[in-house]
C-alpha cells in the first residue's frame, strides 16, 4: 500500500516533467522523481518492528542479522543521492545558461532545433 | 566609493550576523566530517556543510569577497586534489592489502574501512568532503561570476559586469 | 590479468581528476597525458582478446561486488577503447576553438571510464552508477561549447535521460524485491529457479523502455537528432558510435540473454524486432530531408541501431553474430563520418549542405575517408558494412522473417542515397562563397580519419572464419550463449 503512495510521488514528478513550460520546474519536478524513487527503495528494505542495522553493544552479528532492517536499500540510496545532486547542478548551470541566451525561461520559445 | 563595504553584498546586519555565524557553520561541517565512519553516507554531509559556509560568506559579502577568499581556479584544483586522494586511498588499499586493512566488525571479513588504526578517521571521508566542498563552490562561483559570450565566432568566458 | 580489471576504470578516473591541476604547466601536457591514457588503454582492451575472468571488489567474494570479462565484454572494450584513441588524437586540434580544453578532456576521460565501467560490471546496480557517470558526462559534453542550440539540445537529452534512469532505477529496486540480491549472475540463478511473476515482468518493461531510451530506439528517440548534431565533433562521434551501444545495447543484451534467458522471455523477441524494424524505417526516411550534415548522420545512426537491434531479436546465433559484428562496424564507420562533418565544419565553420560544395579538390583525404565511410555504411563490398548487413540478411531469411530481410534490403538502399545526397553535395559540386577560404585540416585530425578509414578496410576481415574464431565475434556470441555461474570457473548453459 504504501509502495503505491511512491508510486504517485514518481507520478506527480512524471507530470510536472511533461506538462511545465518553465525550465526551473522541469528541474524541480525531476527531482520530485528522484526523492519518490528515494523512497521507494528505502521501503523496500523495512522490516516491520527491525532496529537500525548497527551493531550496539552487546549485540552479535547474528542477533544484527535477524532483527535489523535491510541496509543494502539504504547504501543505495545514499550512493542515489548523490548521483542526483550532481545531476542537479548540471541542470540548475544549463538553466543559468540558457536564460543568458534566451532571455527567458519558457521551454515553448527556445526551439531553434526543428525537422 | 565602489569598494565601501555598504555598496558590495548586502547590508550591515547581515553582514555582521554572518560574520559572527560562519565560523560555526564551519565548525559543524568539521564535527560531520570527523565523526562520519559511524553514520552513513560519509563526509558527503559534512562537505554540504563546509560549502554552505562558503556560499554564504560569499553571498552576504559580495562576489569580489568571495573570490579573494577561494578563487575558482584554486576551488577547482582542491577539488581535483580532493578526487585523487579518494582515488589514491582505494587503490593503495586494494593493491597494498596487508598494510592498510584492519578486521572489523570481528567476524574475519576484511573490508575497506578503517586507515592506519582502530578508530582513526577514513582518509577517503576527509578526500570525499574535500570534493563536495570545494565542487560547490566551484560551480556557485562560476554560474554567479562568469558567462561565455561568442565574440567574433570565439567563445569567450568573460566575467559578469556588476549590475 | 583479474587485478587489472579495475585498472580499465581507474586509469582514466585518475587522469581525469589529474589533468585541471596541471593548468600551470606547459601546453601541451594535458593533451599528452589524455593521449598516453588512451593509448594505454587500448593497448589494454587488444590484451584482454581471448581471456576470461573474475574480480571481486573489496574481497568480499561472492557476496559484493564483481568485475567479469568474458568475450563480449572484450569485444565491446576493444571498441570503447580503440574509438576513444581516435577521438583523443582527433581532439587536441578540433577542440582549439572551444575555450577551456583541459575541462574537455576531463569530461572526455569520466566518459571514458564510465563506458569502460558499464562493460565489466557484473552488479546491476553498479551498472546504474557508471551508466549514470556515462549519462551525466555526456549531458556535460552536449552543452560543452553554450551556444544556443547546444544548451537546448543539452537540456533535452538531460530530462529525457533522467527520465530513462529513472525507470532504470524502479525497475532495479523491482528486482532487488523480488530477487534479494543485486548481482547479475546471482540473479539469473534465482530467476531460472523462480519464473516470472507480475513485478518481475513490470520492471523487464521499465527496462525496455528505459534502456531503449538510452540505445534510441524509435519511439523513445526524440533526443539524438538535436544532442548529436550540437555537441563538438568528437563527442558526436563517440556518442554515437560508442555511447549509444553501450548504454543502451549491451545492457539490452546482458538483461535479454544473460539475465532473463530467452527461454524465460520468449515473448520478448518479437518486440526487440518491432523496434528494431521502426528504427530502421523510422530513422532511414526521416533522414532524407535533413539539410543539416550531422543531423542527417545522427537519423542514419538510428537506423542502423535498428539492424543491429532486429540481429538480437532474431534470437539465433547466426543472428547475434551479425548484431554484434555490425555494432562493430558501425562504431567505426559511424565515427569516421561525424568525424568527417567535424573537419568540414572546422575548415568551412558551416555544416549546412545547402552551403558547401566542392571540397574534393581542396581537401582530398576528408573526402575519401567520407567515401571509405559512406561506401561502408552502405553495405558496399569489400568493405566492412557489406558483410555486417549481409549477415543479418541471412539471419532473418533463416529464421523465416521475409519481410524483415525486405525492409533491411530496403533501408539499405535508403542509406545509400542518404550518404549520397552528403558526398554531392559537400564534396562534389562547384566550390561556393563559404568554402572559398577552406583548407585542409590539421595534421593530427588528417591521421585520426585515416586511422578509421583503415579500420574499416581491415574489420572486414573478420568474417573470414580463421580470424573470426579466436579473435572477436565468436567468443562474444558464445559469451551471450554461456556465462560464468557464481563458482568461478563454472560454465552454466543457459542457451539460446
Amino acid at each position: 500500500m504504501v509502495y503505491a503512495l511512491c508510486l504517485v510521488l514518481i507520478a506527480i514528478g512524471l507530470y510536472g516533467v511533461v506538462v511545465k513550460k518553465n525550465v526551473v520546474k522541469i528541474v524541480i519536478s525531476m527531482a520530485i522523481i528522484e526523492y519518490g524513487i528515494n523512497v521507494l527503495l528505502v521501503l523496500i528494505g523495512y522490516r516491520s518492528g527491525g532496529c537500525a542495522p548497527i551493531l550496539q553493544q552487546g549485540m552479535t552479528a547474528a542477533t544484527l542479522a535477524a532483527h535489523a532492517v535491510d541496509p543494502l536499500p539504504q547504501a543505495l540510496v545514499l550512493t542515489t543521492i548523490m548521483i542526483n545532486l550532481g545531476m542537479l547542478i548540471l541542470m540548475v548551470a544549463i538553466c543559468i545558461r540558457l536564460y543568458e541566451r534566451y532571455g527567458t525561461f519558457d521551454i515553448t520559445e527556445m526551439r531553434r532545433l526543428k525537422g | 566609493m565602489i569598494d565601501s563595504p555598504h555598496r558590495e553584498g548586502m547590508d550591515l546586519v547581515a553582514k555582521s550576523v554572518t560574520g559572527w555565524l560562519k565560523g560555526f557553520i564551519f565548525l559543524f561541517g568539521v564535527y560531520l566530517v570527523i565523526n562520519s565512519h559511524a553514520t552513513p553516507g560519509g563526509g558527503f554531509a559534512g562537505g554540504i556543510i563546509i560549502a554552505c559556509a562558503f556560499i554564504l560568506f560569499t553571498l552576504a559579502e559580495g562576489q569580489h569577497a568571495g573570490m579573494k577568499l577561494l578563487s575558482k581556479n584554486v576551488a577547482a584544483k582542491l577539488a581535483s586534489a580532493g578526487a585523487l586522494i579518494f582515488l589514491g586511498a582505494v587503490i593503495a588499499v586494494i593493491c597494498w592489502k596487508d598494510v592498510f586493512v584492519k578486521d572489523s566488525l570481528g567476524a574475519g571479513r576484511t573490508g575497506i574501512l578503517y586507515f592506519l588504526g582502530e578508530n582513526a578517521m577514513p582518509i577517503y571521508d576527509i578526500a570525499l568532503a574535500l570534493v563536495v566542498s570545494m565542487l560547490l563552490f566551484t560551480i556557485f562561483s562560476i554560474t554567479a561570476a562568469v558567462h561565455v559570450t561568442v565574440k567574433d565566432g570565439q567563445r569567450k568566458m568573460v566575467h559578469r559586469r556588476r549590475r | 590479468m583479474n587485478d587489472a580489471l579495475l585498472f580499465f576504470i581507474a586509469i582514466p578516473l585518475g587522469a581525469a581528476f589529474f589533468i585541471p591541476m596541471v593548468s600551470l604547466m606547459l601546453k601541451w601536457v594535458p593533451d599528452l597525458l589524455a593521449n598516453a591514457v588512451m593509448v594505454v588503454l587500448a593497448t589494454m582492451a587488444f590484451l584482454t582478446i581471448g581471456q576470461t575472468g573474475i574480480y571481486h571488489l573489496g574481497g568480499w567474494g561472492t557476496l559484493g561486488i564483481d568485475l567479469r570479462l568474458d568475450g563480449l565484454t572484450s569485444l565491446m572494450l576493444m571498441t570503447i577503447n580503440t574509438i576513444g584513441l581516435a577521438m583523443a588524437i582527433f581532439s587536441v586540434q578540433y577542440m582549439n576553438q572551444y575555450t577551456s580544453k583541459l575541462r574537455y578532456y576531463s569530461i572526455f576521460l569520466c566518459l571514458v571510464a564510465g563506458l569502460n565501467g558499464i562493460v565489466l560490471t557484473g552488479d546491476l546496480f553498479n551498472l546504474y552508477i557508471f551508466m549514470e557517470i556515462v549519462a551525466i558526462s555526456s549531458y556535460a559534453l552536449v552543452a560543452f561549447g553554450c551556444a544556443h542550440d547546444e544548451l537546448e539540445a543539452a537540456f533535452k537529452y538531460a530530462v529525457l535521460g533522467t527520465v530513462a534512469s529513472a525507470f532504470i532505477l524502479i525497475g532495479i529496486a523491482l528486482l532487488y524485491a523480488m530477487l534479494g540480491t543485486l548481482n547479475m549472475a546471482a540473479m539469473s540463478v534465482k530467476l531460472a529457479a523462480g519464473g516470472l511473476n507480475m513485478p518481475i515482468t513490470f520492471a523487464l518493461g521499465l527496462f525496455l523502455c528505459g534502456f531503449g531510451l538510452k540505445a534510441a530506439l524509435v519511439p523513445f528517440h526524440a533526443w539524438l537528432p538535436d544532442a548529436h548534431p550540437s555537441a563538438p565533433a568528437p563527442v558526436s562521434a563517440m556518442l554515437s558510435g560508442v555511447v549509444i551501444k553501450t548504454a543502451g545495447i549491451y545492457v539490452l543484451c546482458r538483461l535479454v540473454f544473460n539475465m532473463f534467458t530467452v527461454q524465460l522471455v520468449p515473448d520478448l523477441l518479437p518486440i526487440l524486432r518491432l523496434l528494431g524494424v521502426a528504427s530502421m524505417i523510422v530513422g532511414g526516411i526521416l533522414s532524407i530531408g535533413q539539410w543539416d550534415m550531422k543531423r542527417l548522420l545522427a537519423y542514419s545512426s538510428i537506423s542502423q541501431i535498428g539492424y543491429i537491434v532486429v540481429g538480437l531479436g532474431l534470437g539465433t546465433t547466426l543472428g547475434l553474430t551479425g548484431a554484434l559484428f555490425h555494432l562493430v562496424n558501425h562504431s567505426v564507420f559511424k565515427s569516421l563520418l561525424f568525424l568527417n562533418a567535424g573537419a568540414v565544419e572546422y575548415a568551412t565553420g558551416s555544416r549546412d549542405l545547402r552551403h558547401l560544395g566542392g571540397l574534393r579538390r581542396i581537401m582530398p583525404l576528408t573526402a575519401n575517408t567520407s567515401l571509405v565511410g559512406s561506401m561502408a555504411i552502405s553495405g558496399i563490398p569489400p568493405f566492412n558494412g557489406f558483410w555486417s548487413k549481409l549477415i543479418i540478411v541471412l539471419a532473418c531469411i533463416e529464421s523465416g522473417h521475409f519481410w524483415l530481410a525486405l525492409a533491411a534490403i530496403m533501408m539499405s538502399l535508403v542509406t545509400l542515397v542518404v550518404v549520397l545526397k552528403i558526398q554531392k553535395h559537400a564534396f562534389c559540386e562547384e566550390p561556393k562563397p563559404v568554402a572559398a577560404h577552406a583548407t585542409e585540416v590539421p595534421i593530427l585530425m588528417r591521421t585520426a580519419m585515416l586511422l578509421l578509414a583503415a579500420l574499416c578496410v581491415a574489420l572486414a576481415l573478420l568474417v573470414l572464419t580463421g580470424v573470426r574464431t579466436p579473435c572477436l565475434i565468436a567468443p562474444a556470441v558464445d559469451a551471450l550463449s554461456t556465462w560464468v555461474g557464481p563458482a568461478a570457473g563454472a560454465g552454466q548453459w543457459m542457451g539460446i
